[in-house]
């Protein structure tokens, strides 16, 4: 059995723990190759024209291993759906709805879906049994297999944290890089910014990369988007440690738009810039703002 | 002296006009009235808010900013489900540190959901006196008076076809909406019930078979008529069967309990909830379907996640059933023009289906 995974939106950051999850098994799992160019032009023809570009990006992945499933090389794609996170805690609102609208868009296609709600007590955990009785595993491999899961997903975590504490250099310029995880590691967004950005004298951390612990209460007493509160984590976590903060959003994230007000009034001092990226982003119009921020950051130097 | 404002959703303030009315001292506090939504509070909200925020965030912020400036010093803001949840706290920093304005901000919301305890203990600025069994009485009071406006103006949302005068039926509208300020018993609540559909009934004597459409959506734009173009009036000045589901009653009372019922009537469409009232508009498109119904309207204000996530199942929907559905999204930039144009092409395109 083979079983595709989209590499994109909220699936991202979960994906070894779904691939370990299908390995214990003896399930093949094919994960969709990082963004391109034509995975935006395919998901912008599919999706409705008002959604962000994550989830362009996503219709674009979902494309990509449609056109496998009928080429008969996959039995099915999974797109599990990440509801609640803890006590009050929500995933955006476009999480809940991509098993129902990918179904929609391709209704020939066996998507394979679970569901992640603590308010119900699904946790990841339960959710991973679920998903071994819906493919029809026995029961102790997939109990045994959510536990592997779940332990690859914490070690992979950790192993990003540390990388990235690693890299922190006080003898270059650390920029602090806050945005969804989908959004600034994706692999055509990074391209597009983050390459423009690190150099010898720029050392990129991301704020989506931290320890998990909450301290997003001292920018706000209260949030329930998970995603967002991520953010703030991090940027709490970091901003003693950086000298310049970038808010990379996709057009036009709902989460975003206000978070991006908190954080403007977290950020002091520093040089910040925002940059809102659709899928007619243009390559010239970004280095421009990068360079500018870069030459704004070493001026500083000189005050 | 204490001049407390909030926001203002269609004719929702007078409902809480109303409450708060019974429940301030009336010696230290004032309430003022906010106005109704119109281009001014548009744009002063459009100044003050972020770019991509939803429009009711910006219709509210400019809202307060109008009351602020007319000489309010304390202002209640709700919250609710999606970003609604965080407009409370960003307004207020916006409000306080970007605008300069120094006033109460009262934020009944906290989590996801109301806090009652603590909304009683900021309320109590108001009236210092208040005790939890004055509120809870007038509460009681308040959501009756709410169910009771819903009733009365969707029965006449859903009959103005039937009408000979149009005018006849607004006139009695106005005049419910007067009353609501002034109510102050459940008592008179029900006189008024009997009293208003018996007078409504009177004018129902034209039989003809109308169009009928449906208005599915989101909860700010199809409740407010100005932030939707005045949509609903001109369906019904043009003798139109109209009908829609979302009412504030319905959101705040019934929403809860019939969630399920909701998603079993999409079962064939939506396995989980996709937040908000995207459920809602795709069950309620099957009912309307289902009742027979000649085309929907889709409305939603520019970025609103939950409904974005409607579309593609409501475009499927439209493909099964071969059955017309019109998306629009509303602005900050609405042409009045633009839409009516498109609202009658669509109805133009109803009609002929008719015929054949």
């Amino acid at each position: 059995m083979k079983i595709g995974i989209p590499n994109a939106l909220f699936i991202r950051e979960k994906i070894p723990m779904y691939v370990s999850f299908f390995k214990y098994n003896g399930i093949d799992s094919v994960v969709s190759t990082n963004t391109t160019l034509k995975t935006i032009e395919d998901g912008k023809e599919i999706a409705t024209s008002e959604e962000c570009i994550a989830s362009k990006i996503f219709m674009g992945h979902i494309h990509e291993l449609v056109n496998l499933y009928t080429n008969e090389y996959l039995d099915g794609i999974l797109i599990p759906r990440i509801y609640k996170n803890g006590k009050n805690m929500e995933g955006c609102v476009k999480s809940l709805a991509l098993y129902d609208i990918a179904r929609a868009t391709y209704p020939n296609v066996k998507f394979i879906d679970t569901n992640v709600d603590y308010s119900k007590n699904m946790t990841y955990f339960k959710s991973l049994i679920n998903l071994g009785v819906t493919l029809g595993l026995n029961s102790k491999n997939s109990f045994l297999g959510a536990f592997y899961a779940l332990e690859e997903q914490k070690k992979f975590e950790q192993r990003k944290y540390h990388e990235q504490f690693e890299k922190i250099d006080f003898k270059k310029k650390n920029i602090l890089v806050i945005g969804n995880e989908y959004i600034v590691q994706d692999g055509y967004i990074k391209k597009l910014i983050i390459s423009n950005l690190e150099d010898e004298n720029n050392n990129v951390i991301y704020a989506c990369i931290n320890n998990g612990k909450s301290r997003y209460k001292n920018i706000s007493n209260h949030l329930y988007f998970i995603n967002g509160a991520n953010i703030l984590n991090g940027i709490e976590e970091y901003l003693p440690l950086t000298d310049a903060c970038l808010f990379i959003t996709g057009f036009p994230c709902a989460t975003d738009s206000l978070i991006n007000e908190m954080v403007k009034k977290r950020i002091k001092g520093i040089p910040y810039i925002e940059l809102s990226v659709d899928e007619n982003t243009s390559n010239t119009g970004i280095q421009t703002r990068i360079e500018s921020f870069k030459d704004m950051i070493e001026g500083r130097r000189y005050v | 002296m204490r001049i407390v404002s909030y926001p203002n959703i269609g004719e929702y303030e007078r409902v809480v006009y109303n409450f708060l009315d019974r429940i301030i001292d009336k010696d230290n506090c004032k309430i003022l009235r906010p106005i109704k939504n119109n281009k001014k509070i548009l744009e002063l909200g459009e100044h003050a808010s972020p770019d991509n925020v939803c429009t009711p965030f910006k219709y509210t912020i400019g809202s307060m900013i109008n009351s602020l400036e007319n000489g309010a010093n304390v202002i209640i803001q709700l919250g609710g489900g999606c970003r609604f949840g965080y407009y409370a706290q960003v307004q207020e920093k916006i409000l306080k540190d970007d605008l300069n304005y120094d006033f109460t901000f009262i934020n009944l919301y906290h989590g996801n959901k109301i806090d009652f305890v603590g909304a009683l203990k900021r309320i109590k600025i108001l009236n210092p006196n208040l005790s939890i069994n004055k509120v809870l009485k007038e509460l009681y009071l308040t959501l009756e008076l709410l169910k009771f406006t819903d009733y009365i103006t969707t029965y006449i949302r859903d009959n103005s076809c039937y009408v000979d005068d149009i005018n006849e039926i607004k006139k009695i509208e106005k005049e419910i909406l007067e009353d609501v300020l002034n109510i102050s018993s459940i008592k008179e609540i029900k006189a008024k019930k009997e009293e208003y559909k018996a007078k409504i009934d009177n004018l129902l004597t034209n039989k003809e078979k109308k169009l009928k459409i449906g208005i599915v959506g989101e909860l700010y734009s199809l409740m407010d008529p100005f932030s939707s173009c005045y949509l609903e009036n001109d369906l019904i000045e043009k003798g139109y069967k109209i009908k829609r589901y979302t009412t504030a009653s319905y959101l705040l009372l019934d929403k809860h309990k019939s969630e399920k019922k909701v998603l079993k009537q999409a079962q064939n469409y939506l396995r989980y909830k996709i937040g908000a009232d995207g459920t809602e508009s795709v069950a309620h498109t099957l009912e309307l379907i289902n009742e027979g119904y000649d085309g929907v309207i889709h409305i939603k204000p520019f970025g609103c996640t939950p409904e974005i996530n409607a579309m593609p199942i409501l475009k499927k929907i439209s493909e099964d059933y071969s059955f017309p559905i019109m998306f629009y999204t509303f602005d900050t930039l609405n042409s009045d023009t633009g839409f009516q144009t498109r609202v009658e092409a669509f109805i133009d395109m109803l009609e002929m289906r008719e015929k054949k």
